[in-house]
């Protein structure tokens, strides 16, 4: 799976979690959790057990950090490392 | 207590009420203190009824939510109880400080319990969260208890002591998320003052079944043994957020 469709899945399910409606992509710099962020700690969660079933990942308690969840850029990046290492 | 509860229960009624959670305060208190003591006679204080529940859980390998309510009982004990008695098990938490239970757990003459600690800021809920479903997808125990509101969603309203009582909302959400099995669990004591941990068959991890189980027995603890819940200041008030 390349950089691309990664983002594209991401942002589906970032969407589907946050319930939005806008057809266009989310931006890069896209605050998902934290002072400016549209999600909670419960739909993380939501989102991470979304995130395992679609790329086959495992995300531990740790990797909800600020570095890996903080937009929409640093998750991309997140799953990707992740994919490339399992 | 008597204003949280007058015009429900009449006067002797009342006075029996207040005597019997003067005891239970002072036995919870003494039983925290005591746990050294007494940990070593485990089967001598402690009767664990429901237990197959919670190895047919094991055996399905998905783990287990043990589900009290907030602050009633002898919650407290379920964790160090069921880690004695040799099982993975953790509770959830808020805040760094241990209580006199999690201290003497953490002795090294008694056998340890996980902490998953909800923290300050979303960033720690939500690692806490997701550690408490790693320790399940892990088969182990998680207990947990749910606390209550003066205002909520209708659909998780119970009875208790005849005033408005809303379950919180935010753990159903995270059982239904998760998809666990969830298991009823809650903690009193005998007339000799020896506790009994009843852990009740599995609920499907559905908000309506767990409020239909659960809820009911919830309900049915808080009216048969009224002195075992600690929020009476809260019920009277009408506080915001308990």
């Amino acid at each position: 799976m390349n950089a691309e469709q990664i983002r594209n899945r991401t942002d589906a399910l970032v969407k589907r979690v946050y319930e939005a409606s806008q057809k266009a992509a989310l931006p890069e710099n896209f605050v998902l959790m934290g002072d400016d962020g549209v999600l909670d700690s419960i739909s993380i969660l939501e989102l991470v057990v979304a995130l395992e079933r679609e790329f086959g990942i495992e995300v531990t308690g740790e990797d909800v950090r600020p570095e890996n969840f903080q937009d929409m850029s640093s998750l991309t990046v997140f799953i990707a490392n992740k994919m490339s290492h399992s | 207590m008597h204003r949280a509860l007058e015009g429900s229960y009449r006067r002797g009624e009342l006075q029996e009420i207040c005597r019997r959670y003067v005891a239970y305060r002072k036995w919870m208190n003494h039983l925290v203190y005591a746990w050294p003591n007494w940990v070593t006679r485990l089967p001598d204080w402690v009767t664990l009824e429901g237990d197959e529940h919670l190895r047919a859980a094991s055996e399905r390998g998905k783990g287990a939510l043990l589900l009290s309510g907030h602050a009633f009982g002898f919650a407290a004990f379920v964790t160090p109880v069921l880690a004695q008695l040799g099982y993975g098990v953790s509770r959830t938490g808020r805040g760094r400080r241990v209580d006199q239970v999690t201290r003497w757990g953490k002795a090294e003459n008694y056998e340890r319990w996980g902490y998953i600690n909800y923290g300050e800021d979303c960033w720690n809920r939500a690692q806490a969260l997701n550690e408490m479903r790693q320790a399940l997808k892990a088969n182990q125990i998680v207990h947990t208890s749910i606390r209550g509101f003066p205002r909520g969603d209708p659909r998780l309203q119970i009875d208790f002591c005849y005033k408005d009582f809303f379950l919180d909302h935010r753990l159903i959400r995270i059982i239904e998320i998760m998809q666990v099995s969830v298991l009823p669990c809650f903690a009193i004591c005998d007339n000799q003052g020896r506790l009994i941990v009843k852990i009740y068959p599995p609920v499907a991890p559905a908000g309506e079944e767990v409020m239909r189980v659960f809820g009911s027995l919830y309900a049915r603890y808080l009216r048969e043994v009224p002195e075992l819940t600690r929020i009476w200041r809260r019920v009277v008030q009408q506080q915001e957020g308990w």
